[in-house]
């Protein structure tokens, strides 16, 4: 599950919210382009928005969080 | 006995909170919700930097930008292409190539970048006929190896044109990142080439289905003419009679509802997969699936559903295909006992069965399943040529698992808990060789164009491409002689309202909710994969309480209308999932039946076929296999069902 993002880092570009595959990530507000992690409960760990991030400010846990009806 | 050393999120979040050089908030878990730098607003372009204080930027992605509409807008393109994947993407090309202008492209994700196909091992398997393969071979092969329903004009098609898909592949400078291999999946022999490379128009470098998928934006970057809807969801097909002239589609950020009317529409959106925990499946929603269904096209194969092996609790994609390598799946007492049920090939075999294995080894009492890729049992990793491509330095794959090591988790010497997790329904929307469905208009590609029962590992790429292919080609000549769309604003208006008029509805339930209690049913393994009337008839029922249940799902904003359509269109291919598992009462590939555990070429040589009823019910038909027509004649004593038979003996 996403983790973190690196403020110090961020470069405001909004690459990470156009391209979080579960919309997860979204801008502060329309005129602040600055990352939030707005629903972490629906991110799939892919790591998209962290290799894609030009600032490498993002940081994915490795561990997934949602475990359904595993045997 | 296997020690029972595993991934724990609690644990994987002590140590992680103890990591000094993670800079900023750290945040665990839902509870940090919209924290993560709120208030805290970076300058406005600064380079980033590494601890040492060195500058470690890289370049700006590639990146379509979406029209902006209104809410209720109306746009008019000749074509529409929904899902911008593999099948997308090419079918884009094509259409392109063959001087279709007009276009307009809608994901629910960013164009490209959010798709499955990004996030694969890259465009990777192929037969090369001109090269020395035996076409007709590889064809009763992979016929055989899918109990004999496959569509055979679909795969002999596709196989005997991969030269040039590969030669175009070539040509844009996308590479292999290692050999082609004769894999052996059942007996299936095809040639599956490692994870793609490529430097894109940005100068960077990109590995696997990122490589691929950039590739291929660079290809349509320059079209002018093409028109692109990301972040909106496709959600109902627009129709002028039988025709199909566009869809209506709402946006995920802010709820706006568009409707793109347009002269052909191709639906590119990928498969079923109920959002499984199988690595990053979770926008395969069947969304095409019900576009089609409800416009009132055909759908088939649906029974037929595949499982991967696959870990609990963290991500890692070609389980199944570590297995093949060497690594061991072992039961509690450590044992390795999938030798009784393929002599031949053990873990090895074809997931179809080493997945049941799994299940049946669990239900016996023998659970839970472990997967053993010790050095000393899977040889050294780094040496292995054709495992590397899932560990390229830039894939999801090895971030995550060098983010394992980085928190002191060794997955390769501690054997990890392992499971069989949902990969989704094979079947799917019924199209003509040519990619068109039964509606003038509609054409389909992706993965969502049923070609098999069967799973045949890797080729699922080249599908997306052949069908891209094919679909871009049928459209571009329908649209040569397709007469204007004469649907008014007026009649699109009131689907437009439609669509987005739940917004803001209080619920008792969220969507989240709802499909985890689908999950639950259609995951759980003697639903999925050991199937009795008794364990179906049940899940059916479950399924239809969800039905009911949608109605009281809560749609706070825009991100909860999306997951609501989503759940919707789970719920409802589920339903038709079981409705055919249940009908077709043998045991055929991937559909084990345990109280039907024989085969029946006498009575089910056919496909199972799905319409919406007048009523808006379920209407079943069949349709006989046309032997006449294919090469490949059926053979009572071949296929995967002998595996099937060891198993339930
Ligand atoms: C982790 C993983 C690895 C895989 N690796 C391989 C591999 O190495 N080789 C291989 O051959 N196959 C692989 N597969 C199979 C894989 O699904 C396909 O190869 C590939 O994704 C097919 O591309 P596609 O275009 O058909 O579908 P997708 O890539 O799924 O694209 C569908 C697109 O449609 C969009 N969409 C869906 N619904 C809607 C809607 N309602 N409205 C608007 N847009 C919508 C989606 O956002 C997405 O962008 C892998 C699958 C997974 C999950
Ligand atoms: S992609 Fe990286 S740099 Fe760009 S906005 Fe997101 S966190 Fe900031
Ligand atoms: S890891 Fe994937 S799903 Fe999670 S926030 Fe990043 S891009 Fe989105």
């Amino acid at each position: 599950m996403i983790n973190n993002i690196d403020r110090d880092k961020c470069l405001q570009c909004g690459t990470c919210t156009e391209i979080c595959t579960k919309d997860v990530l979204r801008w502060q507000s329309p005129e602040n382009k600055t990352p939030i992690i707005k629903y972490p409960e629906d991110c799939q760990t892919c790591y998209n928005c962290e290799i894609m991030c030009p600032g490498t400010a993002i940081w994915v846990h490795p561990a997934q969080h949602k475990v359904v009806n595993c045997w | 006995m296997v020690k029972n050393i595993q991934i724990n999120p609690k644990e994987l979040d002590q140590r992680l909170s103890r990591r000094s050089f993670l800079q900023g908030a750290l945040l665990t878990g839902a509870a940090v919700a919209g924290l993560a730098v709120t208030g805290c607003v970076p300058q406005e372009t600064k380079p980033g930097s590494d601890q040492a204080g060195e500058v470690k930027t890289k370049p700006l992605p590639l990146i379509f930008k979406s029209e902006e509409y209104a809410d209720g807008e109306i746009v008019d393109a000749d074509l529409l292409i929904i899902g911008s994947g593999y099948a997308g993407l090419w079918a884009l090309m094509t259409a392109h190539e063959k001087g279709v202008a007009n276009i307009a492209v809608m994901d629910k994700g960013a164009i490209g970048h959010s798709s499955v196909a990004s996030l694969t091992l890259g465009t990777s398997a192929y037969v090369l006929p001109e090269e020395g393969d035996d076409l007709d071979a590889t064809l009763e092969e992979v016929v055989r190896d899918a109990d004999y329903l496959s569509r055979q004009d679909i795969w002999y098609d596709m196989f005997s044109k991969s030269k040039e898909r590969l030669d175009k592949i070539n040509s844009m400078g996308l590479a292999y990142m290692a050999p082609g291999r004769l894999t052996s999946d059942g007996n299936v022999e095809l040639k599956i080439s490692g994870g793609t490379a490529y430097t894109d128009s940005t100068g960077t470098d990109r590995v696997c289905g990122k490589a691929a998928v950039c590739c291929y934006m660079d290809q349509v970057k320059d079209y002018e003419d093409v028109k692109y809807f990301s972040k909106t969801m496709a959600t109902e097909l627009l129709k002028e009679g039988d025709r199909v002239v566009g869809a209506v589609g709402v946006n995920r950020t802010n709820g706006n509802a568009v409707a793109i009317r347009a002269k052909a529409t191709i639906v590119a959106t990928g498969q079923c997969t109920f959002k499984g925990q199988h690595a990053i499946t979770e926008i395969e929603t069947g969304d095409g699936y019900q576009l089609v269904y409800d416009a009132g096209g055909r759908l088939n194969n649906l029974e037929f559903n595949s499982f991967d092996v696959d870990p609990v609790g963290y991500m890692l994609e070609g389980g199944s295909i570590l297995c093949e390598m060497g690594s061991i799946l072992e039961n509690v007492n450590g044992e390795d006992f999938m030798w009784s049920i393929d002599p031949e090939r053990g873990c090895g075999c074809n997931v179809a069965y080493s997945t049941r294995g799994m299940a049946m080894e669990v239900a016996a009492g023998r659970g839970p399943i472990f997967c053993n890729r010790k050095t000393e049992v899977f040889g050294e990793v780094g040496q292995n040529e054709h495992w590397l491509p899932f560990l390229s330095p830039g894939s999801w794959q090895r971030t995550n698992e060098d983010r394992f090591a980085d928190i002191g988790f060794d997955l390769v010497e501690t054997p990890q808990k392992f499971t069989a997790n949902s990969f989704g329904i094979i079947g799917a929307i019924v199209t003509d060789v040519n990619c068109k469905t039964d509606l003038p208009g509609l054409f389909a590609a992706s993965v969502a164009v049923s070609t098999d029962p069967g799973k045949i590992k890797g080729v699922e790429s080249q599908r997306g491409l052949w069908t891209g292919i094919q679909s871009g080609t049928s459209s571009a000549e329908y649209l040569g002689s397709a007469a204007d769309v004469t649907l008014a604003d007026s009649e699109i208006a009131g689907i437009l309202a439609n669509a987005n008029v739940i917004l803001g509805r209080k619920g008792t339930l969220s969507a989240n909710e709802l499909i985890t209690k689908l999950q639950r049913q259609v995951f759980d393994y003697r639903v999925g994969l050991l199937k009795t009337e008794e364990s179906l008839t049940a899940a059916l029922a479950v399924c239809r309480e969800c039905q009911v249940l949608l109605n009281q799902v809560s749609i706070d904003d825009s991100h909860e209308l999306i997951k609501f359509y989503e759940a919707r269109n789970m719920v409802n291919i589920a339903e038709l999932h079981l409705l055919a598992s249940i009908d077709r009462k043998e045991t055929r590939v991937c559909h084990l039946r345990m109280d039907y555990p024989e085969r029946k070429d006498g009575e089910w040589l056919k496909w199972i076929e799905w319409t919406k009823g007048a009523d808006g019910k379920p209407n079943k038909s069949y349709r006989n296999v046309p032997f006449d027509e294919f090469p490949v004649q059926p053979d009572a004593t071949k296929g995967l069902n002998a595996v099937v038979r060891t198993i339930t003996a």
